[in-house]
């Protein structure tokens, strides 16, 4: 039964996940070709004075930080939208498992994919930027990605929790609550500036627990 | 049993939003500006003198004493902060204490130096550069690599992002020549080429000894500078003065501050604290400004809700002392409602410029948001799990909010 589940989510997804994977391997490849037109234009050390100094590499791996909000944004919108189009989640209501197990391996299968996003990006991120800058350098920027990482996985998660909720007031109330978790990732003006991370990993670790409700809700038929 | 969990999972994701978003909010809407005094101590009368702004360019310019000044008369008394108007006013005094004064004397023998929270140990990358301290230039020369100093000294190459070996080691060599042990705790120089000369890196090593390494024509010099390892010392701040009184100073961790002067790299403590202890100064949330004249330095200590200024003379005796008081923050109008209606407050803020979620908690003043909130739930919304309460007991507002817009499905 769980195996037809996920099979499922896989027809659902497999265009988005190929799109996604296709982005993210341009994005790399152009982010190479942007550092190297930055190095040639100022020359390798003012280079490495900006990108030091003045955050200059947050600026040419931006895309770190829009993927993963753009990968968990679509993925919840195609697994999640189609289900809730006429109700047809309570098809899925009828089968012989329990709803919330349906729910969190739904999520759960999702959120794989987005993961597996995020691994490629990270070590992609430090394939490139190990190519020009330091090791110093690419500590930084590796520990700058890990909020927008929880800010792309706070997305997907608040995403599928606002989508199969069946009332829209409480759909935008979820809303206002979703955009200010996620902002909460967003803070930084420079490199690796965030301390008691553990705090925005624990939000996020907390959120598909969240799903089970919407789904009660809507197997008790609210309005 | 998961239906409940799920329910107070999204109550408590409310309650963490609500609570960094309501107080904030709050706080937006009602905090009001409160002016400060500015504090100065004239040479002229030898008493503490300050200006109050009142906005729309109104200014009170007066002395501890109580007397008031015209802005001219004001400036007249403050000589060696406002010299550059006095001089064009023709009133600049031609000799001051005995002591003959102009312009360029004036600008000369000043200093001013400030240690403010975001300046102990920001996030950077820790990457230097050395500069050639007697180059055959006017100007300070950007070298063409960088150095990582940590485990070892490595100098890199940014063309290729590889380490210059032949230098790495030469610089190496002097320093453990030198008695320094790797790896070095503080790495501390002034890294701009915008200055007259370079004294290059004051380093602490795993000893907790002192060095000071730069590079005279490309040669390595370091020196132990015998300054005391048991100082505990948290920060070095180096500042290439034209002076050449000091090199620096150094803030330790209970919160001293000392000058490294040129006589050998001896030490001078300057005060950090007068007759009441409550004023003294605390690296981690007040800031320090030191300034010295040709006549008298001065040192001030700024807090929430003060200004703590001692007078030294030249000889660094303690000659006036004085502090201003004005409304802490937690005391004014605006933050004291907001306790009494938040139990707590989280923020994202630190003085440190990091990004550092955390609570700030109001204590017995939020007891009286909590009950109003309680007696709120009491009162309108009967029948609940008894954990909805426990929720508001302990969150307040913030947990009203939540359990009244998430209502228990059964």
């Amino acid at each position: 039964m769980l195996k037809a589940i996920l099979y499922k989510e896989w027809i659902k997804l497999r265009w988005a996940v190929i799109v996604i994977a296709v982005l993210t391997v341009l994005s790399l490849a152009y982010s190479i070709g942007m550092i190297n037109y930055y190095v040639e234009f100022q020359g390798a050390l003012q280079n490495w004075l900006y990108v030091i100094g003045k955050s200059l590499l947050l600026k040419n791996i931006v895309f770190v930080k829009v993927l993963p909000l753009i990968t968990g944004l679509v993925f919840t919108l195609i697994q999640f939208v189609p289900e809730m189009n006429n109700k047809r989640m309570r098809l899925s209501y009828h089968l012989p498992i329990s709803e919330k197990k349906l729910l969190l391996s739904s999520v759960g299968f999702g959120y794989m994919f987005l993961l597996a996003e995020i691994i490629f990006l990270f070590f992609g991120l430090w394939l490139v930027v190990s190519l020009t800058y330091p090791a110093e350098v690419v500590q930084k920027v590796l520990m700058s990605t890990i909020p927008w990482f929880l800010g792309g996985s706070a997305t997907y998660l608040m995403g599928a929790f606002i989508i199969l909720e069946p009332t829209w007031v409480y759909r935008i109330i979820y809303g206002v609550v979703a955009y200010a978790l996620i902002q909460l990732n967003f803070l930084a003006s420079t490199y690796d500036q965030y301390k008691n991370l553990w705090f925005l990993i624990a939000l996020v670790a907390i959120m598909p627990l969240s799903v089970v409700f919407a789904g009660h809700r809507f197997r008790r038929g609210t309005k | 049993m998961l239906n409940k969990l799920s329910r107070y999972t999204i109550i408590l994701l409310i309650i963490v939003v609500s609570a960094f978003q309501l107080p904030d909010f709050f706080s937006m809407l009602f905090d009001k500006k409160v002016t400060t005094p500015r504090m100065d101590y004239s040479v002229m009368i030898d008493e503490f003198v300050y200006t109050e702004y009142h906005g729309m360019g109104q200014i009170d310019y007066m002395d501890i004493t109580g007397k008031t000044y015209a802005e001219r008369e004001y400036y007249k008394l403050l000589p060696f902060m406002y010299y550059a108007n006095l001089d064009k006013w023709g009133e600049l005094p031609e000799k001051i204490k005995g002591m003959e004064v102009s312009s360029k004397i004036i600008r000369r023998n000043s200093l001013m130096f400030r240690i403010q929270p975001k300046h102990i140990d920001p996030p950077l990358v820790p990457i230097n550069i050395m500069f050639e301290s007697e180059g055959d230039y006017a100007q300070l020369q950007i070298p063409d690599d960088v150095f990582r100093l940590g485990n070892t000294i490595e100098f890199l190459d940014p063309a290729s992002n590889s380490v210059i070996k032949e230098k790495s080691k030469l610089f190496k060599d002097a320093m453990l020549a030198a008695g320094f042990k790797f790896p070095a705790k503080i790495v501390a120089a002034n890294q701009t080429n915008r200055k007259a000369f370079d004294e290059g890196y004051f380093i602490k090593d795993a000893n907790n000894n002192v060095f000071q390494l730069k590079m005279i024509k490309g040669i390595p010099s370091c020196v132990n500078t015998g300054i005391d390892p048991e100082l505990n010392i948290r920060q070095i701040f180096v500042s290439e003065n034209s002076l050449k009184e000091y090199y620096g100073w150094i803030l330790t961790d209970d919160d001293e501050i000392f000058l490294i002067t040129y006589d050998n790299y001896k030490l001078r403590q300057i005060p950090t604290g007068g007759s009441d202890k409550k004023y003294d100064y605390v690296a981690d949330d007040m800031s320090i400004r030191y300034y010295s004249y040709p006549i008298n330095k001065h040192i001030q200590i700024t807090g929430d809700g003060f200004n703590n200024m001692i007078v030294l003379d030249n000889d660094f005796n303690v000659i006036a002392e004085n502090i201003k008081t004005w409304t802490p923050y937690d005391k004014r109008p605006a933050p004291v409602v907001k306790s009494f209606l938040f139990p707590f407050e989280l923020t994202t803020y630190d003085p440190m410029t990091y990004v550092k979620p955390q609570i700030d908690i109001f204590w017995w003043h939020g007891l009286v948001g909590i009950a109003v909130s309680l007696l709120a739930l009491v009162i309108f919304s009967r029948k609940r799990p008894i954990l909805d309460y426990v929720i508001v007991l302990f969150t307040g507002v913030f947990g009203l909010i939540g359990v009244l817009l998430i209502k228990p499905e059964d």
